[in-house]
Parts: C-alpha cells; sequence; structure tokens
C-alpha cells in the first residue's frame, strides 16, 4: 500500500460494490467496461509510442471515475467515446512534456458540456470518502487543495446564504481536486489552485448551473495551474 | 504540433461553454414569458389540433386560458369542440428538490400533449429523461416550462442532471406513458 493510487483503487471498488445492490448489472458492466477501455488505450499508447509496457493503474482509477460518475444509463458508445476522450487528453493536451488537464475531469467536463448527465453513482458512501480521502489528501501533500476550495466555495455561497454543505460532492473534493500530477504543488500554490476551483464552482453555480460545477471548475483550476507553478511555495 | 493541438481543443471547449451560458441565458430570460418548447422558449408551444408548432397569430381565449394553434383552420376545429382537445393536454408542476421529484410517478397517456412547469424547492436540479431528450436545469426561483407529445410508450427513469448533493445519484422519478 506504499503506492497511493493502490488505496485509491481499493477505495474506488468498494465504492462500486456498495453502490451494486441498487443500481444492478448494468452498473457492474458499466464500471467494468469503462476500466477496460481506459487501462487497455493507455497500454496500447504507451506500446506504440512510447515502447514501454505499463500497468495501468492511473488509467484503471481514470476508468472508475469517468464510468462511475457518467450516469451508466447512457448507451455504452457514449462510455467508450468519453473514456477514449479522457485517455487521449492525457497523452495530447500537454505542457512542457506533462499533461495539465486532469484526464477523467476533462472527459467528465466535456460530456456536461454537451449535456450528458452525471449521476455520481460512485459517491455512495461519503463518510468512507472522507475519512480515506482525508488521509490521501494529507500523506501525498495535497490538504491545501481541499482546504483552498472549500474556504472559497463556503466563504461565496455564505455570502449569498446558500449552505455550501448541502450540495458539496466529497468525491470530488477528496479524489478529484487532489489528483497528484495536475494540481499544484506546495503549500501556497495548493490552496491558490483549490481558491480557483472553489471561486469558479460557485461562480457555474449561480451562472451556468446547466455544466457541472465541479467538473468545471475543475478544468478552469487545471488550465490555471501552468501559470501557479511559478508562484514561489 | 501538440502544443497547437492541445490550444485547439481547449479553445473548441471554452467556446462551447460560452455558447451554452449564452442560450442559457435565453433560455432564463424568456422563461420570465412562460411558455417553452423542448428548451426553445420562442415558442408558443404545440399545436392542440394538428401537433405542430403553434404561432402567436392563431389564439383562442377558451375558458380564460388562451390556446395557440398552427393555422386558422386548427382555431375552428378546436371550437366545435374544445374538450375534446384539452382533455389530451396533460399539465405538469413539476417540483424538483434533494433527492426526488413531485408528482412520482408522473402518468400520461400515449400521444397526449405534455406540459412541465419545472421549479426546485432547494438547490439547483436538472430534470432529464433520456428517451424524450429532454435535459433542463432549474435554480431556485426559476419556472422552466418545457412542452413535447409523450409518444413513445412505457416507463422512464427521471433523472437530476445537474449535482444537487450527496443523495444526487439517487434521485429519480418516474414518468409513466400508459396506451
Amino acid at each position: 500500500m506504499k503506492d497511493k493510487k493502490n488505496i485509491v483503487i481499493a477505495l474506488l471498488t468498494i465504492l462500486c460494490l456498495i453502490r451494486i445492490p441498487q443500481a444492478g448489472f448494468r452498473f457492474i458492466f458499466w464500471i467494468l467496461s469503462g476500466i477496460v477501455l481506459c487501462s487497455g488505450l493507455d497500454i496500447l499508447i504507451n506500446r506504440i509510442r512510447w515502447k514501454k509496457s505499463i500497468l495501468p493503474k492511473s488509467a484503471i482509477i481514470t476508468g472508475f471515475i469517468v464510468s462511475g460518475i457518467l450516469d451508466y444509463h447512457q448507451p455504452f458508445y457514449m462510455l467508450a467515446i468519453i473514456a477514449t476522450l479522457a485517455v487521449l487528453s492525457k497523452h495530447i493536451i500537454q505542457y512542457k512534456d506533462k499533461h495539465i488537464l486532469n484526464p477523467a475531469n476533462f472527459a467528465l467536463f466535456t460530456a456536461s458540456v454537451f449535456k450528458l448527465p452525471l449521476t455520481w453513482s460512485i459517491e455512495s458512501n461519503i463518510y468512507l470518502i472522507i475519512l480515506v480521502g482525508l488521509y490521501l489528501a494529507y500523506s501525498i501533500k495535497k490538504i491545501f487543495q481541499v482546504i483552498g476550495f472549500l474556504v472559497f466555495f463556503s466563504v461565496f455561497s455564505l455570502i449569498n446564504r446558500i449552505n455550501p454543505f448541502i450540495f458539496i460532492s466529497w468525491f470530488f473534493l477528496f479524489i478529484m481536486l487532489i489528483e497528484p500530477k495536475t494540481s499544484g504543488f506546495g503549500m501556497k500554490r495548493g490552496f491558490v489552485f483549490g481558491g480557483i476551483s472553489g471561486i469558479t464552482a460557485f461562480l457555474i453555480y449561480k451562472f451556468v448551473p446547466v455544466i457541472d460545477i465541479f467538473t468545471g471548475s475543475l478544468f478552469v483550476a487545471n488550465l490555471a495551474n501552468p501559470v501557479l507553478q511559478k508562484i514561489r511555495g | 504540433m501538440r502544443r497547437l493541438l492541445s490550444i485547439l481543443v481547449v479553445s473548441v471547449t471554452l467556446l462551447h461553454v460560452t455558447y451554452l451560458y449564452a442560450q442559457h441565458d435565453h433560455e432564463h430570460s424568456h422563461d420570465m414569458g412562460k411558455t417553452a418548447m423542448h428548451q426553445e422558449s420562442e415558442d408558443l408551444g404545440i399545436c392542440p389540433v394538428m401537433r405542430g408548432k403553434a404561432s402567436k397569430d392563431y389564439s383562442y381565449v377558451y375558458e380564460g386560458k388562451t390556446y395557440y394553434f398552427c393555422c386558422p383552420s386548427c382555431v375552428e376545429e378546436f371550437k366545435s369542440d374544445p374538450e375534446k382537445y384539452i382533455s389530451k393536454i396533460k399539465e405538469v408542476n413539476l417540483e424538483a428538490y434533494q433527492f426526488g421529484f413531485v408528482p412520482d410517478p408522473i402518468i400520461v397517456k400515449k400521444d397526449d400533449i405534455v406540459k412541465f412547469s419545472i421549479t426546485s424547492r432547494d438547490v439547483p436540479h436538472g430534470v432529464y429523461i433520456k428517451e424524450y431528450g429532454i435535459n433542463v436545469s432549474v435554480k431556485k426561483g426559476e419556472i422552466k416550462k418545457i412542452e413535447f407529445i409523450a409518444d413513445k410508450e412505457g416507463e422512464f427513469y427521471i433523472l437530476c442532471s445537474v449535482y444537487c448533493g450527496s443523495g444526487h445519484s439517487q434521485m429519480k422519478g418516474r414518468f409513466i406513458v400508459e396506451r
């Protein structure tokens, strides 16, 4: 369990298992398809382009998130498109040879822009998510992203007399926002990154609720991340 | 090349977001006008006789309510037996809340003209019926109106398409179209 990706995979598996009794067989196939598609495509791209064999843990997580959030009543080809988009974005949308967008988030954000419903079925037990998420955020030093988001999102919501905690997504906060490679390193940068995401989430909530507020906010924060890297600390 | 491609992908996505924002704003401004059809808010709904697109040029007031039609002959046809056509119109005040819809289930007859007035009790919600291509978001204090013909028989899920809290994934309603 040294590799935190194993913990994330274990958590995502448990969250999906919890959902199965309510969601049924289609959900199982839907999740498995997402995982197979993402990991298969990632293996293929790595083998063809970089001539290397990998164990696609990141792609497995991407597959879990994409299929766990996208409405599983959609046709399977839609999942294939979104999953492919996620993996391709990782290999195409790069800055200084590093991907800048959280792959699953970018694909889900695009899905939301094209009015595909995101039902967040994977968010089946928020207590487990918060518990494991706190551990993950602390151990990979991403707790300031979480704090930044919570502070700005809460302040803006409270100013507008809205209770932020009645509609916050803990899965987003503790699993997606803290994705290691695209969420900024360090205390200040992490806090600003979370802050940008928090403010954007509120603005989307207020003005364009047709777009998913969380994936939209992370997309904007991801875009700002290369600039944030120039901040000290 | 990769950088160019990255910029292109991001730009296209942002452009689409801008378009959505503009569309949403447009819808919102017309909500005050209270009529929408399949989310296109300038429409006056569906002609109850011929089921075509209604026009403001052909209207008839019956029992204090204005009905719009697609042509003059439809107005005359309606006048001859208004109840026959009114019985085929189902108006539903659909309220979304954390985490459900009222009324639930919504039961209509096949080929009825269904008019939803959608409101939210608390946070923003979405009303999504996949089989009818309906996906509307609504904020507290707004009224979104959509109108469609229930031409597919069966039981369909109404899902919330806008994240609305920890019970979002279980927020479901049923839309039943009977023969």
